[in-house]
């Protein structure tokens, strides 16, 4: 594939990927066009947004051109039929649009969806057993908004281990007896002066 | 180096130091990792040592904690008579 893609140049083995917007560091010494970048961003709010009203339940409003349904037995924990989402190429091609056709001939979607374009490896299946399979890796409880396992907007801290401990004299003396804690001060001003 | 006779006491108060920090850290590490074997193996160890060392010194040099009030005997409350531990001649009881 062209190395614009999106995708950054890996095969789509899988026939149906869940989406984790590329994080911004990586786009940013990819090279990525600060245009392109704006244009992903506001397809991010739009995915977002019409993946938070599926959550909801509101079948109805999910404000997909494609008003062809089909069920759904996982994702969101709804079982409910909705719409497709634009992502979804469904069973018919559609054609691209507009603002995507700069990338026409580079991305050669084979959905021809104008999301995924920009996204390929979003590529939708027809049957809904690659969607499933696909949110059951994702987690039915975590929802959509996740960068690599991790909810968006919240603190972790690393689980410590018992590996093993100092000395009690130099526990005391460097304040604590994990040496995994050990972090001294090696800097002034901001300087590392190791 | 502890002497059956007489113990150093900047020595013992050191090694109290020691081992209590010790306890204290451990103690830490028990409250997001009760379960952990190996953690609570060590701190009753430790814990050990420690209600040791005080008896020690509470019977050589008047009693740190009012846990080892029987250890130090005598009749007289050494609480207040006995030099505080930055009081010591020499190094001023300090732990090097």
């Amino acid at each position: 594939m062209d190395s614009n893609c999106m995708n950054n140049g890996r095969a789509n083995t899988c026939p149906y990927r869940p989406y984790y917007p590329p994080r911004r560091e990586e786009l940013w010494r990819s090279g990525e066009p600060r245009r392109m970048m704006v244009q992903r961003r506001a397809m991010e709010s739009e995915w977002n947004g019409m993946r938070s009203r599926e959550t909801s339940g509101s079948a109805a409003e999910a404000g997909c051109d494609d008003e062809r349904e089909h069920s759904m037995e996982s994702c969101c924990g709804g079982e409910q039929k909705r719409p497709m989402g634009p992502h979804c190429r469904g069973e018919s091609k559609r054609s691209i649009e507009p603002r995507c056709s700069e990338r026409e001939g580079k991305c050669m979607p084979e959905s021809h969806c104008s999301v995924e374009s920009l996204y390929p490896e979003k590529t939708c299946c027809d049957a809904d057993r690659n969607r499933m399979e696909t949110v059951s890796r994702m987690g039915k409880s975590k929802g959509c908004e996740e960068t690599d396992g991790f909810a968006l907007a919240m603190g972790y801290v690393p689980w410590q281990s018992y590996q093993r401990t100092f000395d009690l004299c130099q526990g005391l003396h460097v304040g604590t007896i994990f040496p995994e804690l050990c972090k001294p001060f090696c800097g002034k001003r901001g300087v590392c002066r190791c | 180096m502890l002497e059956k006779s007489h113990p150093c006491q900047k020595d013992l108060l050191c090694r109290i130091n020691e081992v209590s920090f010790a306890i204290n850290d451990m103690l830490l590490y028990l409250d997001t990792h009760p379960c952990d074997q190996r953690a609570l193996d060590d701190i009753h160890q430790w814990v050990e040592e420690r209600q040791k060392l005080l008896e020690t010194y509470a019977k050589y040099f008047g009693f740190l904690t009012i846990d080892s009030t029987a250890d130090s005997g005598g009749d007289s409350w050494t609480w207040v008579t006995q030099p505080w531990p930055w009081e010591i001649p020499g190094k001023k009881g300090r732990c090097q």
